[in-house]
């Protein structure tokens, strides 16, 4: 035992001995121990792989942070290939230079600063990478549904932005299977962007087209609902903006990897891809 | 030359020991509780006896603990050490009293060859006053017990002419107890026990067993009749085999070569492999909505590990040195929960485990002697004695978290000793958990102080000075966890009646104490009285 360790021993047992009762300096509110406080010890929810995916299947855990791996401008193989057995198998295993983490949080809309502004909103998620814009959102139980855009910070150096769609967008119907196609449009009045006003129509096409094994680098899942949108932004003053985006979902665990770009069905070429790590 | 070949009585005896000896909790797992070796081998030990017999025991006991979270703050996940009173900052005292009553039924055929062996925990650690029956203030009784009874042990033994077959629920107890152990001790909780068919017999003058257990079947359902259950499926089934040999004597064999001034030695060794093919997690973890055992729900698992502990002992009138050593080596193919999903790297398992006893003297009425015991660890943050297996992966300061983080820590090489393998009272037995990830030095003493009335007043006194494996596990991210104090005042009389006053008193160390929030650890103390009636 080291010298200081002594000490501290022989001091705390005179510290025992002379001294009564001493506050608990710091009084936890909850405790596990506590029989109504106990954490669920389980899975949470558990994929029946029957195909499709239903509200249950598509939790959305607030404060639970999901790590992905990103990496921006590389060709990626959309299609895939099919094993042996018959089953497609996306190969999204490989590791690229200059691959960087991404944590995506689902977080309570109470807590942001534009709460106010969208009825009905449940929780906001990141929507790009870079921490300006937040997607916000609403489940139901026949969809996932985006009710505008918002900068996480009220005044950001780029400007303040909040577009309010006036209808919610449908960004994932309930339940998801394969075959499913839906088109949403969200029109934006009286919006703001970057500090400047706007407005416009986005139109989202969507279609869930095939399903799979999918192979990341960390895990592979083996039933995977590829899911293609087209979103084609029309602003009042200036021109349409198309973007592609390849997502795969899977039961219980959401989204699992993404691929953007501008051109990505045509050429395969994504403009930034994030993928589910651990 | 081993006395296995001497007397049918005494092949019975010894095939006996074996056969609790081989009860095998493979990586740290299993629970029940326990008959000694002493326990079971007296039974058929060749003497004459009634074809039927009860014993056992009531105990109860009373404890209380102040500052058991020993003032350090929360950890990273906002969690005290140990449960705090909720009412008052100011309230460092927790209290606790329960019984437990305990029946051994052994019944016997007429000529001895076999036996049925049945062991009842009843009202086991009921907490008095727990259930009040109306408002607290105005309850004028308690409630019915919800489980009057626990079964621990239900098995069958027969001998044969090339040895002993045992059948059933039993328990599973080896060595000093380390890696399972039967918890027969006074003041005991829980055991390991397995499903089990034995076979011991004595071969080279030692005892030869093999074993088979059904560690887990998994889901079952209800046949058509209704009658009773059926294994869905056995590719979901873990199972365990062993193999051990053994040289054992029993008490009365110990001390009959004591006065012989003899020294004894026992030594025994075992290999055992569990393995499982696939898993069920949803049929033992809760899912939320509970999942249908759909084909989907079995996973894939790869499951094979193998163990192997040397255990050796020397007694005689100068007292009694004990070892043991134990080793386990595998790995989980596939160790995700969630099915459809699987992890790219398996998870290795790679633990070790040592254990040392001594006293020395107890033949002149005053004893002295050093323990000490080592678990490995992992540098992962916190211990995972008491972590669910859905436990998260800690920050440094967490001080219970899951021991992987796949993919970037993929070996569990943290070894939990058998929480019944008790080596203090504060530290290990009720903050950790268990000894898990630490090194350990136990010198202590023991006195006879006085023959009073029909029983002997003995005095105890051991201080442990505890270390963590890795530095990066314990919740201070320093080695040194504390220094822990154990005295006992214990009164035995030779009728049955045990009654143990013990105390402790643990001086936390740097290991203990929480610098992210600026806080030292500060002394915790436990004082607990035991009371046993044996029957």
């Amino acid at each position: 035992m080291k010298t200081n360790t002594k000490v501290r021993a022989m001091t705390g047992l005179v510290a025992l001995l002379l001294t009564g009762c001493v506050d608990n300096q710091t009084h936890p509110d909850l405790q596990p121990w506590l029989p109504s406080n106990a954490a669920p010890a389980g899975l949470g929810c558990i994929p029946n792989l029957d195909g499709t995916l239903v509200a249950s299947e598509l939790p959305v855990a607030l404060g639970v942070t999901a790590r992905n791996r990103l990496v921006f401008n590389r060709p990626v193989d959309l299609d895939g290939g099919v094993n042996g057995a018959g089953q497609r198998v996306w190969d999204w295993g490989w590791t690229a230079a200059g691959e960087t983490a991404l944590a995506v949080t689902a977080e309570p809309i109470a807590s942001k600063w534009y709460a106010a502004e969208f009825p009905g909103a449940q929780f906001a998620v990141a929507f790009d990478v870079g921490g300006y814009l937040d997607g916000v959102y609403a489940k139901e139980s026949d969809g996932l549904y985006l009710l505008g855009l918002a900068s996480r910070l009220q005044n950001p150096t780029q400007g303040q932005t909040i577009l309010r769609y006036d209808q919610p967008v449908k960004t994932v119907p309930l339940p998801l299977q394969v075959g499913a196609t839906w088109q949403a449009v969200g029109k934006v009045s009286n919006g703001k962007l970057y500090g400047m006003g706007y407005a416009g129509v986005d139109t989202y096409e969507s279609t869930a087209d095939l399903s799979g094994r999918l192979i990341l680098p960390d895990l592979s899942v083996d039933q995977a609902v590829r899911v293609v949108t087209t979103v084609t932004a029309n602003p009042v003053v200036g021109q349409a903006v198309v973007k592609q985006q390849v997502s795969f979902f899977c039961e219980c665990l959401g989204e699992v990897a993404r691929a953007v770009g501008n051109d990505l069905l045509g050429k395969g070429q994504a403009q930034e891809l994030r993928r589910l790590a651990l | 030359m081993s006395m296995v070949h001497r007397t049918k009585g005494r092949l019975r005896t010894c095939t006996t020991a074996a056969l609790v000896a081989t009860g095998l909790a493979i990586a740290a797992a299993a629970g029940a509780d326990e008959p000694s070796y002493t326990d079971l081998s007296q039974d058929i030990d060749g003497r004459p006896q009634p074809w039927w017999s009860v014993s056992g025991y009531f105990r109860s006991r009373g404890e209380a603990l102040y500052n058991a979270d020993l003032d350090r703050g929360l950890d990273p996940t906002g969690q005290p050490l140990y449960p705090v009173p909720p009412s008052s900052p100011s309230s460092q005292l927790l209290t606790h009293a329960d019984v437990r009553l305990r029946t051994d039924l052994t019944a016997r055929t007429p000529r001895g060859g076999g036996s049925v062996h049945l062991r009842l925990d009843w009202l086991d650690g009921l907490g008095l006053g727990s259930a009040p029956d109306g408002p607290p203030t105005a309850a004028t009784g308690q409630k019915p017990a919800s489980t009057a009874a626990v079964l621990r042990h239900a098995y069958a033994m027969a001998a044969l002419p090339f040895g002993a077959l045992a059948v059933g629920r039993m328990s599973a107890h080896w060595g000093m107890g380390m890696v399972s152990h039967g918890a027969g001790d006074l003041d005991s909780d829980r055991g390991d026990a397995a499903d089990r068919i034995a076979l011991v017999s004595p071969l080279f003058g030692h005892i030869v067993a093999v074993s088979y257990d059904w560690s887990a079947t998994g889901p079952a359902a209800q046949r058509p009749n209704g009658s009773r259950s059926i294994d869905l499926d056995p590719s979901d089934d873990v199972r365990s085999v062993t193999l051990a040999v053994l040289q054992w004597h029993t008490e009365q064999a110990r001390k009959r070569r004591m006065k012989a001034d003899k020294t004894t030695l026992e030594y025994g060794v075992f290999v055992s492999r569990r393995w499982q093919d696939r898993d069920v997690p949803a049929s033992w973890a809760t899912a939320t909505p509970p999942a249908e055992l759909g084909s989907a729900q079995w996973v894939q698992r790869g499951l094979n590990v193998y163990a192997g502990d040397l255990w050796l002992k020397a007694s005689g009138k100068w007292g009694a040195v004990e070892a043991e050593a134990f080793a386990l080596t595998g790995a989980y193919q596939q160790a995700s929960l969630i099915p459809g999903v699987q992890l790219r790297d398996p998870i290795e398992l790679r633990q070790l485990g040592a254990a040392l006893r001594s006293e020395f003297g107890e033949s002149m009425g005053f004893a002295a002697g050093l323990d000490a015991g080592a678990a490995s660890g992992d540098p992962a943050p916190g211990v995972g004695s008491f972590a669910a297996g859905t436990a998260t992966v800690g920050k440094p300061g967490t001080i219970r978290a899951a021991q992987i983080d796949p993919p970037r820590d993929t070996m569990l090489s943290e070894f939990r000793m058998s929480p019944e393998f008790r080596v203090d009272r504060i530290l290990f037995r009720e903050l950790w958990g268990a000894v898990a990830d630490a090194v350990y030095l136990r010198p202590h003493l023991r006195y006879r102080w006085a023959e009073v009335g029909a029983g002997r007043l003995t005095l105890d006194l051991a201080a442990i000075q505890s270390f963590a494996v890795y530095a990066a596990s314990a919740p201070g991210g320093r080695q040194p966890l504390g220094f822990e104090v154990d005295p006992t005042l214990e009164y035995q009389t030779r009728d049955g009646l045990t009654a143990a006053l013990q105390y402790a008193v643990l001086l936390p160390q740097s290991g203990l104490d929480n610098p992210a929030a600026g806080l030292l650890a500060k002394p915790a103390q436990l004082g607990r009285v035991i009371v046993r009636w044996a029957f």
